[in-house]
């Protein structure tokens, strides 16, 4: 089965297909604003007039490149492509800044290509078992695991615990604007239907990161004419000993990637910060992460491309897509005759071990079309501010604009821009913002879902072994930081 | 992003302050507001409504803001300077302005004039470069609308 | 089809023979036209929509241009069309929830009879009651009175969907003791009764996991029968008094001419019956459901009345 699915791929069109797909998901990524969701809605009617393989190789490579690709500005400008890479962008830009930012894109991509080198294996190995696995995760099991998630955001972030808990509060807050998810009554909507819909992640991400940034300049600008410093350009290789010794974090930081894509409704942001907290607190020199540390820049990507095979895993079992991207690629797969569902396996399996395979083998040309990229994209660290910021802000606008079509997001974005530098000034730290936005509302529909459920008793979350599990794993982080604090108190 | 050391006596208020202030009374305001701005129809549901969960985070909101407001009391902060701050209000203003106008005028003339207005308030002289943000803004608008299907104003 | 064929050459024949008629009708369309799917780019919606709107423009000579206006579930581009010119320049292809659940319930800024003129249905995927593969419930006779007893929970794709109505209004007819579980989507619904955590769910898409056996099909929501499985009965051949039929179809802002409307009702009908628009839909997994603009708009109006009625009861 396999060498003939191998067999399906010597084709020439297989490899244009992932060549194109991956290029174009690097670079749409890339820009703040748009990522694989649209990439992908954009070139499905181009594969209508392909073979089935070749067209979803196209499909998956552009949803593994934008993944990719929005490490590339975050690392860079500082301006996460996709909420995905916020969390790259906190090492990644503390090494740019130094000039190393050629080897942060180089471990950024490297990082990337074992995530999803893992993350495929898992797909490929045991897509039926874990789906079934993943179905036991009803709404007191997320509810629990998504606590879980906020309180390492707090705990483990680093900095001030009382900060990042007023931030998260903050995001949770914000995340409650817009129709109650149970009753769909509007929640301080201001009686205007453009609230309806609530703040959308993607423009208060590019408000938060990117025009924030600018304003932030527009600050500390304390000269007139006079050229900012810029940081010379220095080597960057990456040896092979470098990436090895951080080969548990690599793992641990894929098996997170995979696990929480598999379960749906997570995304692929909460996952990178659970990793890049981890790898800190795993570090033997943690105060080195924020300032530049080469692993706070892999652990996260890891983590984010496992996401993708994760989230392939009930797309392609159960025919239940996770979120948007795979919504779209579930409608990929149905208009190439290749129905996900409990038949795919059976009935198509070929082709899908062929799909498979061709996503392992899709690491080569992304390492080199990555390469290729660098050498051109590092140059942009060496443009003065005062150029570059124009062109966030018309970018900020533009990306804010494209997610709905509407010009309220980019009020959104705005909006989110003025709070971000005020945060940034006042030294609060932002990703537990993005992380409660994200997580706040679904806590909440999860939390209320299951005491429909259970008939309002509260049993419920620790009715099963798995919220049991979890309940064990909270008690246990905070005890943790209990300890930890503890120790700094005494020593 | 100075916050460093712990000065004698009450410190100046600076950025920090304002923002933990600024919080605190927008938490204390959704909370007055709360049951206007929202409505609870029952379907004789068990458990929370659609109020006690914003609840909550609000008054863990305002509570967690007040202990920082009296915890770095004593604490230096970053004092404002009026200058940058009016370069900074300067920004967000002109994008305010390009976002008003941009339904009338048009994308292209609404990010390209915000993207000239921002490169002079980060010390661009040199006329020649101001033309940069008229040429991204060009290819946005261009790319945008027919590479990408969007539908700009 | 030979009928509508036959029906637009009348009308084409009719726009030659007088040519009273204004020079725009007849011109019509001389520039692309613009058709707003409220739903994000890649969903099934978009999919069919770009398919039918690029057949179209075969027959029109006019290219369809396709612009995704995602947002507050198809009302914003519901409301943006509404208030659009009705030149027939500009078209939505809409679904049940923003044409009359929504409105039903809450003030969406338009009117869905009033501000907007139906031409054509052309899709519409069945919502199905569907139980665990190992679910005691063998029919909907036996959930409803399994209910009576212990509550039964239900999921859907949303609050105050089609599908919790219909079911709700259920629940007061019977006294049913049904527990509304609303998720974020109907994967998400599908996922949770998959995995045991309701009891029933209320959802599209299930062909494929009832053929396996893992879920099991009790009946269909719509005003009839879903072709894949004859034997699953209507809510109403059940002997429930309640529908949610699902509608996918093309729009206008009211006021648009009614040459153009004709010519438009004529080409999308041509279309969507093509054999070719078919095997479309069947490799997306969804059903080609023609229905003229006349009755499109009858649909609409008895499921908004029936859906204001529920609404008041559940409300107050």
């Amino acid at each position: 089965m396999l060498v003939d699915a191998f067999l399906e791929l010597l084709n020439l069109w297989v490899l244009v297909a992932a060549v194109v797909g991956i290029a174009s998901g690097v670079i749409i990524g890339a820009i703040p604003g748009l990522g694989p969701t649209m990439a992908i809605a954009l070139l499905i009617p181009v594969t209508f007039s392909m073979d089935s393989i070749p067209a979803i190789i196209l499909l998956l490579g552009v949803y593994q490149g934008a993944i990719f690709g929005g490490s590339i500005s975050a690392v860079l400008l500082n301006v996460p492509g996709t909420p995905s890479s916020a969390a790259t962008a906190i090492d990644g830009f503390a090494m740019a800044r130094r000039g190393e930012g050629g080897r942060a894109l180089r471990f950024a991509l490297y990082a990337s290509v074992a995530g999803n080198i893992f993350s495929c294996l898992v797909l490929m190995a045991l897509a039926e078992p874990l789906a079934r696995f993943a179905l036991d995760f009803g709404p007191a099991e997320m509810a629990l695991l998504m606590l879980f998630a906020l309180l390492v955001i707090v705990l483990f972030g680093g900095g001030s615990k009382l900060d990042a808990l007023i931030m998260v509060l903050v995001g949770a807050c914000a995340g409650v604007v817009g129709l109650d998810p149970i009753s769909g009554t509007p929640r301080f909507t201001f009686g205007s239907f453009a609230f309806d819909n609530g703040f959308q992640l993607i423009p208060v991400l590019i408000g938060l990161f990117a025009m924030s940034e600018v304003l932030l300049q527009a600050f500390d600008r304390d000269h007139d004419v006079s050229d900012a410093e810029v940081p010379p350009l220095k080597a960057s290789v990456v040896r092979f000993v470098e990436l090895w010794r951080m080969r548990i974090t690599l793992l641990l930081s894929s098996v997170i990637g995979t696990f929480v894509g598999i379960l749906p409704g997570i995304g692929s942001t909460v996952p990178a910060f659970m990793s890049y907290n981890l790898a800190r607190s795993r570090s033997a020199a943690p105060e080195s992460f924020g300032k530049g540390a080469p692993e706070g820049v892999a652990a996260p990507e890891a983590a984010n491309n496992a996401v993708t095979g994760g989230a392939l895993v009930p797309t392609l079992a159960l025919g239940i897509p996770g979120d948007a991207v795979t919504a779209v690629i579930l409608g990929a797969f149905m208009l190439h005759g290749l129905a996900p569902g409990p038949f795919l396996f059976r009935d198509h399996g070929l082709e899908v071990y062929a799909i498979f395979e061709a996503l392992l083998l899709s690491s080569i040309p992304t390492v080199i079309l990555g390469l290729l990229f660098f050498r051109v994209a590092i140059h942009v660290t060496r443009i003065q501010p005062r150029h570059l910021l124009p062109a966030i802000t018309i970018l900020a606008v533009f990306g804010a604009f494209s997610v709905n079509n509407s010009l309220f997001d980019v009020w959104v974005m705005l909006g989110a821009g003025v709070l971000g530098f005020l945060f940034r000034r006042s030294s609060f730290p932002l990703p537990p913002l993005l992380i409660g936005l994200i997580l706040g509302a679904p806590f909440e529909q999860s939390l209320r879902q299951a005491l429909l459920t259970s008939g309002g008793g509260y049993d419920i979350f620790f009715g099963s072994p798995i919220t049991i599990g979890l309940a064990g794993l909270i008690a246990l982080s905070l005890a943790i930081s209990l300890a930890l604090n503890l120790r700094k108190a005494r020593a | 992003m100075s916050v460093k050391g712990f000065g004698g006596g009450l410190a100046r208020p600076g950025f920090r302050t304002l923002t933990t202030g600024l919080l605190l009374a927008a938490a204390l305001w959704a909370l007055y507001a709360l049951d206007s701005q929202i409505q609870v129809f029952s379907f004789g549901d068990a458990g929370p409504d659609a109020r006690s969960f914003p609840r909550l985070v609000l008054w863990l909101l305002a509570a967690v803001v007040a202990l920082r407001l009296v915890l770095s009391l004593r604490r230096e902060d970053d004092a404002f300077r009026l200058r940058p701050l009016g370069r900074v209000l300067a920004v967000v203003a002109v994008t305010i302005l390009a976002l008003w106008l941009m339904p009338s005028v048009g994308f292209f003339a609404g990010a390209a004039g915000a993207g000239i207005v921002v490169s002079l308030v980060l010390g661009e002289r040199n006329p020649l470069m101001l033309g940069l943000p008229l040429v991204v803004a060009a290819i946005v608008a261009f790319g945008g609308q027919h590479g990408l299907n969007i539908p700009l104003p | 089809m030979k009928f509508t064929r036959r029906l637009s050459l009348a009308l084409l024949g009719g726009m030659a023979l007088f040519p009273s008629a204004t020079l725009a009708q007849q011109d019509y369309p001389s520039r692309a036209i613009t058709l707003v799917v409220p739903y994000g780019a890649g969903g099934t919606t978009d999919i069919s929509a770009r398919q039918i709107a690029s057949m179209a423009e075969d027959l029109l000579g006019q290219p369809i241009v396709v612009e995704n206006q995602p947002g507050a579930s198809g009302t914003n581009a519901m409301r943006a069309v509404a208030g659009a010119d009705p030149d027939g320049y500009t078209l939505i292809a809409t679904t049940s929830s923003p044409s009359f659940v929504t409105p039903a319930l809450r003030d969406v800024g338009y009117d869905t009879l009033q501000d907007l003129v139906p031409i054509l249905n052309y899709s519409g995927p069945y919502h199905g009651v569907v139980v665990p593969g190992d679910s005691a419930y063998e029919s909907l006779d036996a959930l409803i009175e399994g209910a009576k007893s212990d509550a039964v929970t239900y999921g859907t794709a949303g609050a105050m969907g089609g599908a919790h109505l219909a079911f709700a209004s259920v629940a007061k007819e019977t006294g049913a003791k049904l527990q509304h579980v609303p998720f974020d989507g109907a994967a998400k619904a599908t996922a949770a009764v998959l995995g045991g955590h309701v009891d029933a769910a209320l959802v599209p898409a299930y062909r494929d996991l009832v053929q396996d056996g893992q879920l099991r099909l009790l009946g269909v929501l719509d005003g009839s029968n879903d072709p894949d499985f004859p034997d699953a009965p209507t809510l109403k051949e059940a002997g429930l008094a309640a529908e949610f039929p699902s509608i996918v179809g093309i729009m206008a802002p009211a006021g648009t001419d009614p040459e153009i409307l004709a010519k438009l009702e004529a080409a999308f009908t041509e279309v969507a019956s093509s054999e070719e628009f078919e095997t479309f839909m069947t490799d997306l997994s969804q059903p080609v459901r023609i229905m003229s603009g006349a009755d499109l708009a009858r649909t609409i109006e008895d499921n908004l009345t029936a859906y204001r009625e529920i609404a008041k009861d559940l409300g107050n």
